[in-house]
């Protein structure tokens, strides 16, 4: 398999645009569930080595306890996953913005966890895929964990990928404490795959 | 709408249903030459359905045992019954990525799978369809609990 | 009569993408910006009749931009063209007084019947 070290600025800049229309569409969606403006940052798209990856997981978010969803998707030789790391400080402002009942239980989150997942991850990768012309199939959506510090999610000593390209999206609600990260990471055969995708868009 | 209108929505739906659904689907001729080819298997195994169809299984896919899987076949096609097979026989039928390559600790999908027959007007079977379930999850929890079992066994 | 137009976003594919959604038939000087603050001083520099521009930027956002034309009062009409689709985002920056709100990809026809309906092109070319 052909390895990807480096995106080139191009490359990089492509994928920042195209992210940035996905998470536009998932942002309009969940400004709809929740009747919320949600400010937009500018996505950040690094190659990570498996080595670095924890640390990059880890200055995302500076939170003592976060829950995480992740979902696979495939399609057209271009394989991933969107993860959702929820800051655990959020679910009380996302339970009124959802209205659920104030004193949550455990059920309760879970749903709330769930509900954000499905519109975030799901508007990302159907947004990307459209801009890519793939018809992404998607998996059932797998929690990673919930209430634990962030660096406890993943288990990287089995993984069995070398480097990954890494799509960074940091959500915040204006006006209510809620944040999340959205990130897409594809495999290394997906970037190699994709960068030919994208060369079309690319040329003058 | 009339009814045949509202027969073709619902052939549509069930269309993008089966494309869509989170399951593999093939369909086989008596001499498994594929017939169809839904939009689970297009995409883990990133070969389409053009490029499929008309085609023999076990020359697309040296990873499928052709006697093992031919036994089982047989008896659906001869018997009119189901056949199942368990992702502790074999882990997999179509060797594809884990559907989470980057957080997932396995190597590759875990599968169960259905072999159901698919009737001629006259009872006859001339083909039978494959579906496939992704059960990778639970087959890694399943090695997990064994594993911590047999910790606590030796105990 | 030539008009000059100028694209701000701080991708260089969006840029590239803008510029070639304009009418095919459409004679324009284009001249781009990375950011806003870039777009102001182009603006101050004088000449441009018309912007299109993006809202996620950095140094100086789009909303900023609006922001900044609008207290120094400064003689172009603005086009917001982004991927930030919520209707919030429509209404605020018709607020800061951009004619109007394009969404991300840009498509030529969207491009041309906007043009059109403000008397910029014919309306046959749309």
């Amino acid at each position: 398999m052909p390895e990807v070290t480096a995106l080139t600025e191009d490359e990089r800049d492509c994928y920042q645009e195209i992210t940035n229309v996905a998470m536009g569409q998932a942002a309009d969606r969940l400004a709809r569930l929740l009747g919320v403006y949600v400010v937009l940052p500018i996505p950040n798209v690094n190659i990570i080595e498996r080595s670095e990856f924890k640390m990059t997981i880890k200055s995302l978010e500076d939170a003592p306890s976060v829950s995480a969803v992740c979902q696979g998707f495939i399609g057209a030789g271009v394989a991933g996953e969107a993860l959702l790391i929820f800051n655990d400080a959020s679910f009380k402002d996302i339970s009124q913005l959802l209205k659920y009942s104030q004193t949550q239980t455990q059920e309760e989150e879970l749903e709330m966890l769930m509900d954000v997942a499905n519109v975030l991850n799901g508007a990302c990768i159907q947004g990307i895929g459209k801009q890519l012309d793939i018809n992404f199939s998607q998996s059932h959506p797998v929690i990673l964990g919930r209430h634990r510090p962030i660096n406890e999610l993943l288990d990287e000593k089995h993984a069995t990928w070398q480097r990954t390209m890494a799509i960074e999206i940091n959500y915040t609600i204006e006006d209510h404490n809620i944040n999340c990260d959205l990130l897409l990471l594809f495999t290394e055969e997906s970037v190699h795959h994709m960068n030919r995708l994208i060369s079309f868009l690319l040329e003058d | 709408m009339t009814d045949s209108q509202l027969e073709m929505t619902e052939l549509h739906w069930l269309m993008d249903i089966l494309q869509t659904i989170d399951v593999g689907l093939v369909v086989l001729d008596r001499s498994y030459s594929i017939k169809l080819w839904n939009g689970f298997m297009e995409n883990h195994s990133g070969i389409s359905p053009d490029e499929v169809k008309g085609k023999n299984l076990f020359s697309l896919f040296d990873e499928i045992d052709e006697d093992w899987f031919k036994k089982k076949a047989e008896s659906v096609f001869l018997l009119n019954t189901r056949a199942f097979t368990i992702s502790e026989q074999r882990p997999y039928l179509f060797r594809f990525h884990n559907n989470h390559p980057i957080t997932g600790r396995a190597e590759f999908m875990h599968q169960n799978a259905t072999i159901i027959p698919l009737n001629n007007v006259d009872g006859s079977t001339e083909h039978i369809c494959l579906i496939v379930y992704d059960v990778t999850n639970s087959a890694m929890s399943k090695r997990d609990l064994e594993g911590i079992k047999s910790l606590l066994d030796a105990r | 009569m030539t008009t000059k137009v100028l694209i701000c976003d701080d991708s260089n594919m969006a840029r590239k993408q803008m510029s070639r959604a304009l009418p095919d038939n459409w004679p324009t000087d284009v001249t781009f910006a990375k950011n806003g603050q870039e777009a102001i001083d182009i603006i101050k520099a004088g000449g441009q009749e018309l912007m299109f521009l993006d809202l996620t930027m950095p140094v100086l956002d789009g909303y900023q931009t609006l922001e900044a034309i609008r207290k120094d009062d400064l003689p172009i009409m603005v086009i917001v063209v982004s991927g930030d689709i919520q209707p919030e985002a429509r209404e605020r920056v018709k607020k800061l007084g951009a004619i109007e709100f394009i969404k991300k990809p840009v498509d030529q026809s969207k491009i041309s019947s906007v043009l059109s309906e403000y008397g910029m092109i014919g309306g046959d070319d749309a």
